[in-house]
């Protein structure tokens, strides 16, 4: 006896559900569906890619402009201070891609002086950071004769040593004591006044340097005897140039005259990105940035 | 043979679905379009400033050519490049000046956008 089976369910024209037409998509339907998807999913795929080169080449486009602002910003306020007097001028190398000069750190007042250091107050202190011995130097105001200012100086002496004083300016006044490397002359300290004024300052540069093929913007402190450390980049072959002009406006060789130093930076982008829409050759983007600044403590002319 | 509607989808609605999701990403490309033309903007806007900081910057040092200071000081303008255009306008008298530094620049879509630094000059 053979086994019953069940009869196969029937569709409305008897045909077995499952084998009939509408069992599945035809040749036709199938070969649209496929063309369409493949349209949409390769323009899909384009959009996308587009899209992503598009985004990277912004981002590398903020970030160039991030840098050579950066730039724009950080080096007129380093060259600013720079001026030229008594102690003569504190451009002490000038180049299109380099400038050595005396930077400021602080500003303090002497309670008592020796010829080999001085008591500074220590509630008069006004700086960037704290003095440093073998790295900053000073300069001391030598009045010497106090009814006439023609014989007025800032004396340079190096720095030896910083250290607590060991007693007070006055009633409730710390001090701090700077040993100098060199001892002022007798006649120089006949000539500092009680609360003359000092100045600590390092000798630091400022270039464009090179490192693993790339040109960045660097900056070291002779004094410390460093080397030159990155401030920002990459730059372009020539990232840095500097200017140097008289009160005239003039470009001008001698330390001396330079009234207004203009910056230009130009900066490329770390990696090469497409242009137009994406469709470009792949490229570094460059950009650049001209700043000036006047510097404030020279005399007009 | 007979067909029910909602057996799948007919090529009509696979092809509005097809015009909705270009539509879709056509508005994607729109924003990244937005911001290209922002970063450019941006480029732009730094420009003006740096001009008007540089403008600011010689007249400072002008100040102080003459003796008394600031008698050099006076009002002008220029026409740079790329459609840039500054203007500069010092006002007051005795110790002290005040320096208006405008730029004109092309905001994109034939647009001018406006950049003011103002500062004051101390005259000594």
């Amino acid at each position: 006896m053979s086994p019953r089976v069940a009869p196969a369910p029937r569709g409305s024209r008897g045909v077995p559900v499952g084998r009939g037409p509408r069992s599945g998509f035809t040749l036709v339907e199938l070969l649209i569906t496929l063309v369409l998807l493949l349209l949409v999913g390769g323009i899909t795929y384009q959009v996308i890619i587009t899209q992503q080169r598009v985004s990277r080449r912004q981002a590398e486009q903020v970030a160039l402009q991030a840098n050579i602002r950066t730039g724009a910003l950080v080096l007129p306020n380093e060259l600013r201070e720079l001026g030229h007097g008594a102690s003569g001028t504190d451009l002490l190398a000038m180049h299109a891609d380099s400038i050595t000069y005396r930077a400021m750190r602080a500003v303090a007042l002497a309670c008592r002086a020796w010829q080999d250091s001085v008591w500074i107050r220590g509630d008069r202190y006004f700086g960037y950071r704290q003095p440093v011995a073998g790295r900053d130097s000073v300069f001391l105001f030598v009045d010497g004769n106090p009814a006439t200012s023609t014989d007025d100086r800032w004396v340079a002496l190096g720095l030896q040593g910083v250290a607590p004083a060991g007693g007070t300016c006055a009633p409730g006044v710390p001090a701090r004591r700077l040993r100098f490397t060199t001892p002022l002359s007798a006649a120089d300290l006949a000539g500092v006044v009680v609360e003359a004024p000092l100045r600590t300052y390092e000798i630091m540069q400022v270039k464009e340097y090179v490192s693993n093929g790339q040109n960045w913007l660097g900056a070291r402190s002779i004094s410390a005897g460093e080397t030159v450390q990155p401030v920002l980049g990459p730059l372009a072959a020539d990232g840095l140039t500097l200017t140097y002009r008289d009160s005239t406006g003039a470009v001008t060789t001698v330390r001396g005259r330079v009234r207004t130093i203009q910056v230009t930076i130009r900066g490329v982008t770390d990696e090469a990105v497409r242009n137009g829409a994406g469709q470009g050759a792949l490229a570094f983007l460059a950009d650049s940035l001209v700043t000036t600044v006047a510097l404030r403590n020279t005399p007009g002319l | 043979m007979t067909r029910r509607a909602e057996s799948g989808f007919t090529l009509v609605e696979v092809l509005v679905a097809v015009v909705v999701l270009a539509i879709g990403i056509l508005g994607l490309v729109g924003t990244s379009a937005v911001v290209t033309r922002m970063v450019g903007q941006g480029k732009r806007t730094t420009n003006a400033a740096q001009v008007a900081g540089r403008r600011v910057e010689a007249l400072r040092q002008l100040a102080k050519t003459t003796t008394p200071p600031c008698t050099a000081l006076a009002s002008g303008s220029a026409t740079l490049g790329g459609g840039v255009s500054e203007q500069w306008v010092v006002s007051g008298s005795g110790r002290s000046r005040t320096v208006r530094a405008i730029v004109r620049y092309p905001g994109g879509r034939g647009r001018t956008l406006t950049d003011t630094v103002t500062t004051i000059i101390f005259c000594g």
